[in-house]
């Protein structure tokens, strides 16, 4: 189910309007069709009064600052959700009501946990990186991305003299390069997560 | 004796801890503030969020409200109906129930109780 944008006369503003409700109604996708209108009813009408009240020279400009004011789907629509579950839980169909509540809760559990252990994999990765590429002065003919006699290949420390080192000294910019880089991302995408809290 | 190893006290950490600060009691007082609004009439979600004014400041967005009604309602202290409007969208009005007029007088009290306490420790 999708909200139909107001007549826009700027293709941007058209495609923002519809990216942000198509965020809306995947956040909503545990609810009931009448429960999912509700919600996007009340966003929609939110905006477009918003929108009246916002100032700036362009469509896409008074869309983007009304949609700021609103927040990200991300940071309210969640909520709203687990309250409209539970909410409609308690009169009537309230065993399906709390099931989908106990699926929409385990998929976001999950969903986070699966986050958390990227992020960790990839700080576990960066600081991997930033480890061998101060290594590799200290020991220039053992660390490096290696190729081994045995014809196998990783990033790392070894003591042979049969063994091939494809990047040689690149390895120090380009390990450090991108163990900083993967921890200004790393950062955006914690900071991302937890504005979603 | 070994030094202690308090973490290091800047102005800087110091305005991080206040808008923390700010933004908890912000969001813990917003349930009262709707319901307070709400009991001067019924009203919708932007027209509710305008009549806060700069309450919610930059860093809560307004879309917070919206859960927070939905749990209002849910808790039986206010409630909603969609109105058709003669031009643009329908809108949601909600109002306070007798319940939430009961639930808002006696967060007064409290409020009362709380600026009682905050003036007599404040004195020195």
């Amino acid at each position: 189910m999708t909200v139909a944008a107001p007549e826009f006369l700027e293709k941007e503003a058209v495609q923002s309007w519809r990216d942000y409700f198509a965020r809306v109604d995947a956040l909503c996708s545990a609810l009931t069709a009448r429960q999912k209108r509700d919600i996007q009813m009340e966003v929609k009408a939110h905006l477009l009064e918003s929108l009246v009240h916002s100032s700036g020279a362009s469509e896409i400009d008074r869309l983007r600052a009304a949609m700021v004011r609103l927040g990200s789907p991300d940071a309210f629509v969640p909520g709203w959700v687990a309250d409209s579950l539970l909410s409609d839980s308690i009169p009537g169909e309230g065993i399906r009501s709390l099931w989908q509540l106990l699926k929409w809760n385990a998929r976001r559990g999950i969903s986070r946990l699966l986050a958390s252990l990227a992020l960790g994999f990839g700080y576990f990765v960066a600081f991997y990186l930033f480890v061998m590429a101060s290594l590799k002065p200290i020991f220039p003919e053992n660390v490096g991305l290696i190729t081994t006699g045995d014809g196998l290949t990783f990033l790392g420390y070894v003591d042979s003299t049969e063994m091939v080192d494809h990047l040689g000294y690149w390895l120090v910019p380009l390990g450090f390069g991108l163990s900083f880089f993967l921890i200004w991302f790393l950062g955006r995408m914690v900071g991302r997560l937890s504005r979603e809290d | 004796m070994s030094p202690s190893s308090n973490p290091p006290s800047d102005p800087e950490s110091h305005d991080l801890f206040l808008k923390r600060w700010q933004l908890q009691l912000r969001k813990g007082l917003l349930v009262y503030l709707v319901l307070a609004v709400l009991s001067e009439g019924e009203s919708y979600g932007y027209r509710l969020i305008s009549s806060l004014g700069d309450y919610l400041g930059s860093d809560m967005a307004e879309g917070t409200i919206y859960p927070l009604l939905s749990r209002l309602q849910r808790q039986g202290l206010i409630e909603s109906r969609w109105q058709i409007m003669d031009s643009g969208p329908a809108r949601k009005y909600y109002s306070i129930k007798p319940g939430g007029r009961e639930v808002l007088a006696a967060m007064k009290d409290r409020w009362e109780q709380i600026h009682q306490l905050l003036k007599r420790v404040s004195t020195p």
